[in-house]
């Protein structure tokens, strides 16, 4: 990663601050999923009404026909897809954050990170309408879905749109799936809370009871998780960096001046990146003061994510300059003279705009009082917004208005049921964003915890790890031991080393790495179920292109056989990733033998998710007295013991 | 019954077996008898085609009407018709929609729109007869045959007078004919013979008399063949679609066209050797040249004597004299000059040949209609056949008013109609029986194609009912007894022509041969024609005040507001009587692609002098009327004029016409001056309202997408000279430049090759392709936003650096490596075993994406449910899908007509033939344009042109789409004469 990555880091290596503890963490993400206030309903009903209008329009639409949009001849495609780029590109932000910062370990992005990810599925979702609203025949869209049906006909694996369709849809699954299991820890602290507060048959305790899977954090579980998790990462970031470069291939794959271009997929999903970190800082800079977060998300987060948008606007700019330069450098008449009317003719206004909104505005973050100005950081956030919108409307709409035949050549208006779906998509947005802010966790408050975890272990080593591989204790009786952290917990595991109990178990709110270590644990077979799940999606996405054209048998755009490997190799990738994230996910579901209605552990206690670190000796019932013994040695907070 | 055993089972299931493997049905098929008396209409589901004549103008083409389970779907030239040679113009093409017309009047009415039935309506029409006090006058259409005679007993039968009008009617052109040889009429033109055509304002490809017959032979004597094209100049104030198609343009003010003819004449008779009588014709010269003024700026002395040199000195040549609608003496003494013209360089009885006189030598002039209604009173009984007066002449309104009473026969609630006392709605020409003569020797038939839609009568039969309702049966003139009906009435007329025509052969078979035929034919006997000596009111007649001042003519742009007006009809709209049709109206106008309206066109910097800029309202103004139009800056025109086209304006006929821009005719009327259509004064009305184009430019922007080849560097070229074409092929593919080998052919790979020097922009084509493919017509709100639908669009360009237009016929290229179709998601747009880019409308979920990636944007997106308003509906192909929204289509080359002659071929046994398929649009070409066929069929004229032609390109070529439509430049001559 850039230098503004590291400065960013070493500006958080104080973070979180001693003052934050388990407890104060857990509690102030709890907090903020407590009842709304009456403002929250008034904003969660106007924007369901706003959504409510746009539906409507698109009812209105499919009825009457595309005849009630400004699309025309030749401009085929207007602001829904304008739409649909800039939703995908919003939902690069929270993956890029979740996965590529997760890779690099960059420390910061775990305020905003579950913040991120959430907007990401938002953002796809909305995305993912556009082009079924942009359809023709609507009735008919699952003709693009690859099944077997009576029709015999299979999608086109050549076209960039099926491309699209599997890219986005992969995008959404594995975001899904990402988020879901990124989540599982904090739904556990959830649960528990409810659980204590309402009662076990709650409403609430029963459906966060479903949510979090079971899961205890116990050391077997946050070991295949954490694999896992990596693995998702892995399997997410090539995503991220792909499925923009689709969307991309939407244009570039087309032949129109100013479409036809190789810059697109790097500057699509830059420019897409740039978009989403702006609506990240648009999103959470209100989101902190009124879920109360300031001591979670603080403002050295804020600059993290300033400084990471000067990148990205360092490749947008760099993107506008060298779009005019390969279209004059290309020697291709119509490109050049496509780009003297992007800068002079009708359009001209946008084309120009793109500069101060998406390149100047951000540059203003070269200055630290601007990155530590929360209204500075909020316009310039809106204000790139607002360009990449127009950058995206104005590549879809410019190259179609005015291609390759003067005859031809027209303008474009959006109609008002545009307008109205387009707002209807920002209401849509906003609608399930608020619905998140209070029914899941905002912060990840385990990895949050985490850092705290990682910063009171450093120095512990253990020589001969204890053998206790496949003993780990479930639920039989034993002596629980309840330590206030990791360090003590894992003293008292070495200690353990010299008896003769061998079946241990740790119960924790955050994953300790060094339990594994101590435990002798190896790095277990989730692995294999992530690399064979990608080999079989691999295959069988080539082997469903190609099938399916052979099936066909039906010859496009001039080729001599209907197969055509090179394209296949994209929907290859894509089913890479999907089988990849879905295999890994049944991994991890198999080993940490999570379930709906699994049920926990009997040592387990609600204070494991919360700030508590436990020890279970599991033993016969008559040495039950010799292990409390052993534990007490240890000087735990608490010693319990369970009888079966 | 006893259950039957497994061993008889299988005894009964074998020999079933073997009877069916060994018996195919084609073989029953042999020994089947056919019919003793065949059914004298085709089953359904079959196609048949009628034979009649188009009476859409007064050129009277022979059409071929499809006809399918009891309706006409289609109208189609007749291929054997002496007057159109299988072509069919684009009004020709919308008879269908007239037929059709859901506006059309459907029941008798009295004034005030009270419906009424046939016997009524006869029983008072005729008592008004039988009381009349005044006269019987009945003003008609141009008819030549039995119907003619019908109204002339009619008329005569009740002591009146009936007169044949049309709108625009060339009577300049009789009226100089008349005075210079005594011959009252228009002449026959041979063009295709010329080698030279000199036309003065007459824009003979888009109406002039006989547009279909006149493009075809200019097409040919314009084409290139042994080194060498005829040429065409034209000399008059607007770029027309005919002055587009000229090699040299004389862009001069309203009044220079006779300045140059008769300095052409001078030329001739001073110095060159003036053929026929040389002493009269220069004092012809003597007094035309009292009357026109000098040389228009621009055109030197030398230019107008080396024109003079070329006209005499061609092998062949011909002048003719414009405009269509000039009625006043101005258009009489250029029509004259031209006549001299021709009769000094010795065309007359060639090229301009007095033998064939047209049938609108027999049609009455504005001068004539005019006198005809100012006559009428309280008293007068006024039968309208045909005729919009209200419309198109000026004053008939009040005489209409003031007429006893007015009976309007015709097939639409038109201007007139909404003043007549009685409407009575008659047959359209495709239900009706009928003949016409569009030029001596050609005898046209018509006949009922369908039987009647509406509560209509033949025109014929009401006037034989109404004289006899009024006690007095109409017989005809020498004739055997009182027809019954008008059917027994062009029976008896054809009994005649066929004791002279062919009196060898029984009539029912001269009649069925002539009703298959479209007519019946005969040559002409010649006639001598003779100069006569300058009338003395030609002399006499006094130089207008205007000219003696300013020797220049057109003056009347010298001022900021005034100008010379200059009308001319437009190739759709024609006289404004089909105003009404969906196609013409929404078909563009060729030279400014605009349509469903009209404009008026300045030249920039008069426009700039009223301050006006595209799009801003002028009020155009004369004594007579005042009308606003939108403002189109261009310099097309010359710069004293302002050009507004006919056919718009009207203020009934239906609901595509109605108030849709304004009525020309309004300002046209009793000019007497140096100028066909006189001065007008143009004010800015303070508001904008810009016309519907569907070409936003016309300008290439230097992507030589229509090419000109020079005439000298073609002729120095042989067949497979010039830049190869990327065929649609394997052998287009290059490895170097394809990623794929290219597939291989096994029985077809149709093409198309457009002559772009054939192509006069009339837009036939396009209008057949709405008819033949089930188009619908969007309106002009939609193609406002650009949502045409047309599959085939006809665009004009100009040549890179000058002004020359040029058109380029638009269509699906059927490209072998179409961008188009590996961007569809779902196999919508696929490439078929004979090369065609098919569109399947049931797998479309209508991305648009095909239409984004077609370079050629030929591909036409389903904005909305379209309706077809009843009955229009029954004009739809039933063998072509309507699409329903959402979905694309586009240009299938007429696959449904691929298929049919595949089809005729098989049940032939015969491989299909060079020219045995004939999509709608090269059908309907004039000009033959356009050209199909299958490109591995070596010896087909497509893959001889494709291969061998030194003019062939694609358009957008370097896009290595590899097109199977090859374009051939336009031509152009090496300099101007």
């Amino acid at each position: 990663m850039s230098q503004s990555e590291k400065a960013a880091t070493a500006g958080l290596r104080e973070w979180p601050s001693e003052k934050l503890d388990y407890a104060a963490i857990t509690d102030t993400v709890l907090d903020a999923m407590r009842p709304p206030s009456r403002r929250y309903y008034v904003w969660v009903t106007v924007l369901a009404l706003v959504v409510a209008a746009a539906f409507s329009a698109w009812i209105y639409q499919v009825r009457v026909g595309m005849v009630v949009t400004g699309v025309n001849h030749p401009v085929g495609w207007g602001c829904y897809i304008g739409n649909f780029v800039f939703w995908v590109g919003i939902a690069h932000s929270g993956t890029l954050i979740s996965a590529i910062l997760h890779l690099v370990r960059a420390r910061w992005r775990n305020a905003v990170s579950r913040s991120a990810e959430a907007m990401t599925i938002f953002a796809v979702l909305t995305a993912g309408l556009f082009p079924l609203i942009h359809l023709g025949r609507l009735w008919v869209f699952y003709y693009i879905i690859p099944y077997p049906s009576e029709r015999q006909l299979w999608p086109n694996f050549t076209s960039a749109l099926v491309w699209d369709f599997v890219a986005v849809s992969t995008y959404l699954t594995v975001s899904v799936i990402f988020f879901y299991v990124g989540m599982l820890p904090d739904l556990a602290s959830v649960r528990d809370r409810a659980v204590s507060r309402l009662g076990p048959d709650h409403i609430h305790a029963r459906i966060y009871r479903w949510l979090a899977l079971g899961w205890s954090g116990t050391a077997h579980q946050w070991r295949h998780y954490g694999r896992s998790y990596l693995y998702f990462a892995a399997l997410a970031t090539p995503l991220v960096i792909s499925v923009h470069s689709v969307v991309s291939w939407d244009f570039a794959m087309g032949l129109l001046p100013g479409w036809h271009s190789a810059v697109f997929p790097p500057y699509f999903v830059a420019g897409a990146i740039h978009s989403g970190l702006a609506m990240v800082l648009v999103l959470m800079i209100p989101m902190r003061r009124w879920l109360r977060l300031e001591s979670l998300v603080t403002i050295e987060h804020f600059d993290a994510l300033a400084q990471t948008m000067l990148l990205t606007t360092a490749i947008v700019a760099y993107a506008y300059v060298v779009e005019p330069f390969i279209s004059w450098y290309s020697g291709d008449l119509q490109e050049w003279q496509f780009t003297a009317w992007r800068a002079t003719g009708h359009m001209a206004w946008m084309y120009w705009a793109l500069i101060p909104l998406n390149v100047l505005a951000p540059l203003a973050f070269v200055f630290r009082r601007v990155r530590r100005n929360f209204k500075a950081l909020f316009t310039v956030a809106i204000l790139v917004t607002v360009g990449m919108w127009i950058e995206r409307y104005f590549i879809v709409v410019g190259s179609t208005s005015h291609d390759f035949l003067p005859h031809n050549w027209g303008p474009y208006h959006p109609s008002w049921v545009e307008w109205t779906i387009t707002a209807g998509s920002f209401a849509w947005f906003m609608f399930w964003f608020l619905l998140f802010s209070k029914t899941l966790p905002v912060i990840p408050a385990g990895e949050m915890k985490g850092l705290l975890a990682e910063g009171q272990t450093h120095d512990l080593h253990v020589r001969t790890p204890l053998d206790a591989h496949g003993q780990i204790a479930r639920s039989r009786a034993g002596v629980l031991a309840i330590f206030p952290g990791p360090e003590p917990l894992l003293l008292a595991l070495r200690g353990m080393h010299g008896s003769s109990f061998r079946q241990l178990e740790t119960l924790s709110p955050v994953k300790v790495g060094e339990v594994e270590q101590f435990l002798g644990l190896s790095h277990g077979p989730i692995r294999y179920w992530t690399f064979f799940g990608a080999l079989s999606g691999c295959i069988g996405g080539l082997w469903l292109a190609s099938g399916t054209a052979g099936v066909n048998g039906l010859i496009v755009g001039g080729k001599s056989t209907p197969v055509a490997w090179i394209p296949y190799c994209i929907v290859a990738f894509e089913g890479t990733i999907l089988m990849g994230t879905l295999a890994n996910l049944t991994g991890l579901i198999v080993h940490a033998r999570l379930g709906p209605q699994r049920a926990l552990p009997a040592a387990y206690d609600p204070a494991f998710s919360r700030d508590k670190f436990g020890l279970f000796v599991s033993c016969e019932p008559a040495r039950l007295e010799e292990a409390k013994r052993e534990l007490a040695r240890f000087k735990p907070e608490e010693i319990r013991v369970i009888h079966h | 019954m006893e259950p039957i055993s497994r061993r008889a089972f299988l005894g009964l299931a074998a020999s079933a077996g073997v009877a069916i493997a060994t018996s195919p049905p084609s073989k029953l098929a042999d020994r089947l008898i056919p019919y003793v008396n065949p059914p004298e209409y085709p089953p359904s589901g079959q196609w048949a085609t009628y034979a009649t004549t188009c009476r859409e103008c007064p050129a009277g083409c022979g059409m071929h009407l499809w006809h399918r389970d009891g309706r006409v779907t289609k109208a189609e030239g007749n291929p054997e018709h002496p007057v159109n040679c299988g072509g069919l113009c684009a009004r020709g093409q919308s008879s269908l929609q007239g037929l059709y017309d859901p506006d059309r009047l459907r029941a008798p009415q009295r004034s005030g729109g009270a419906l009424a039935s046939w016997p009524d309506a006869i029983t008072s029409i005729g008592d008004k007869l039988r009381n009349r006090r005044g006269r019987v006058v009945v003003l008609s259409d141009l008819q030549t045959g039995a119907l003619r005679e019908v109204v002339e007993s009619f008329a005569a039968a009740f002591g009146g007078a009936a007169l044949f009008w049309e709108p625009i009617n060339c009577e300049a052109l009789c009226g100089a004919h008349d005075a210079l040889f005594g011959l009252p009429q228009i002449p026959a033109f041979r063009m295709e013979q010329c080698r030279l055509i000199l036309t003065f304002g007459a824009d003979f490809l888009d109406t002039w008399i006989s547009p279909v017959e006149y493009a075809a032979a200019f097409s040919r004597m314009h084409a290139f063949r042994e080194g060498g094209m005829g040429r065409m100049v034209y000399v008059g104030p607007r770029l027309s679609m005919t002055a587009g198609n000229a090699d040299d343009f004389l862009c001069v003010p309203p009044g220079g066209e006779l300045a140059i003819a008769v300095e052409m004449l001078r030329a001739i008779a001073e110095k060159g050797r003036p053929k026929g009588d040389a002493r009269t014709l220069t004092a012809h010269l003597k007094a035309l040249s009292a009357r026109a003024g000098g040389l228009p700026e621009g055109v030197s002395r030398a230019r107008v004597e080396s024109l003079a040199r070329a006209f005499v000195e061609s092998p062949s040549s011909v002048a003719l004299a414009g405009p269509a609608g000039g009625s006043g003496s101005a258009a009489r003494d250029l029509a004259m000059a031209a006549a001299l013209l021709n009769y000094a360089a010795g065309r007359i009885g060639s090229s301009m040949d007095f033998a064939a006189p047209h049938a609108l030598s027999r049609a009455a002039g504005n001068r004539q209609a005019e006198a005809l209604l100012e006559g009428l009173t309280q008293e007068d009984i006024l039968f309208l056949l045909g005729a919009n007066p209200v419309y198109a002449l000026n004053g008939a309104e009040a005489a209409l008013r003031r007429a006893g009473a007015v009976v309007c026969l015709g097939t639409m609630p038109d201007e007139s109609a909404a003043l007549a006392h009685w409407t009575l709605p008659v047959d359209s020409p495709l239900e009706s029986w009928g003949d016409y003569e569009p030029r001596a020797g050609v005898h046209g038939l018509m006949q009922p194609t369908l039987s009647r839609l509406h509560n209509s009568r033949p025109a014929g039969d009401l006037f034989l009912e109404v004289a006899r309702a009024a006690g007095k049966p109409l017989a005809r003139p020498g004739g055997a007894g009182a027809p019954e009906n008008f059917e027994q009435w062009l029976h008896l007329c054809w009994r005649e022509l066929h004791a002279r025509l062919s009196p060898l052969t029984p009539f029912d078979l001269f009649w069925h041969d002539s009703l298959r035929r479209g007519g019946a034919y005969e040559k002409p006997a010649e006639v001598s024609v003779q100069l006569r000596p300058v009338a003395d009111s030609m002399v006499e007649r006094a130089v207008p005040a205007r000219l003696v001042n300013d020797s220049r003519l057109g003056t009347a742009g010298s001022t900021t507001t005034d100008a010379e007006l200059w009308v001319w009809p437009s190739v759709m709209l024609f006289d404004g009587r089909v105003a009404n049709r969906g196609w013409l109206q929404e078909a563009p106008e060729p030279t400014t692609s605009i349509t469903w309206g009209s404009w008026v066109e300045l030249h920039p910097r008069k426009a700039r002098a009223l301050g006006l800029s595209d799009g801003d309202v002028v009020e155009i103004s004369n004594e007579r009327a005042a009308i606003e139009l939108p403002l189109l800056v261009t310099e097309d025109v010359a710069e004293n004029v302002a050009a507004v086209p006919l056919g718009q304006g009207h203020t009934a006929l239906g609901r595509n016409a109605t108030r849709r821009g304004a009525n020309a005719f309004r300002l046209l009327g009793g000019v007497e001056g140096p100028t066909a259509f006189g001065p007008v004064k143009l004010r800015p009305a303070g508001r904008s309202a810009p016309p519907t184009s569907v070409a936003p430019t016309q300008d290439q922007y230097k992507r030589e997408l229509l090419q000109w080849m020079p005439l000298a560097r073609l002729r120095a070229m042989n067949p497979g000279d010039g830049n190869p074409v990327v065929l649609p092929l394997p052998e287009g593919f290059d490895p170097r430049r394809d990623l794929y080998q290219g597939r291989k052919y096994d029985q077809h790979r149709w093409a198309m090759v457009v002559d772009l020097h054939r192509c006069t922009g009339c837009g036939a084509c396009g209008v057949a392709c709405y008819a033949e493919n089930n188009i619908a017509v969007m309106g002009e709100e939609q193609l406002r936003v650009g949502r045409e639908l047309a599959w085939l669009k006809v665009v004009p360009y100009r040549k890179e650096g000058s002004r020359r237009l040029g058109w380029l016929p638009m269509l699906c290229q059927q490209c072998e490596c179409a961008p188009c179709e590996p961007v569809c998601p779902v196999f919508a747009s696929v490439h078929d075993g004979e090369g065609l880019n098919a569109q399947v409308y049931n797998r479309c979920i209508g991305t648009r994406y095909c239409s984004n990636n077609c370079p050629y944007k030929v591909r036409r997106f389903n904005w909305r449910n379209n309706e077809w308003p009843s009955p229009l509906e029954r004009q739809l192909n039933p063998e072509v899908t309507v699409r329903c929204r959402g979905v694309m289509e586009k240009c299938t080359f007429c696959i449904q007509r691929i298929r049919n002659a595949e089809h005729v071929a098989k049940r032939a046994r015969r491989p299909v033939k060079d020219g045995d398929i004939l999509p709608a649009c090269v059908q309907s070409c004039p000009t033959r344009a356009l050209l199909f066929g299958d490109l591995l069929l070596s010896d087909s004229e497509v893959s001889r042109l494709t291969h061998n032609d030194p003019r062939r390109y694609h358009v957008l070529e370097s896009l290595n789409a590899k097109p199977a439509i090859t374009y051939l430049m336009r031509i152009e001559q090496d300099e101007p004469v």
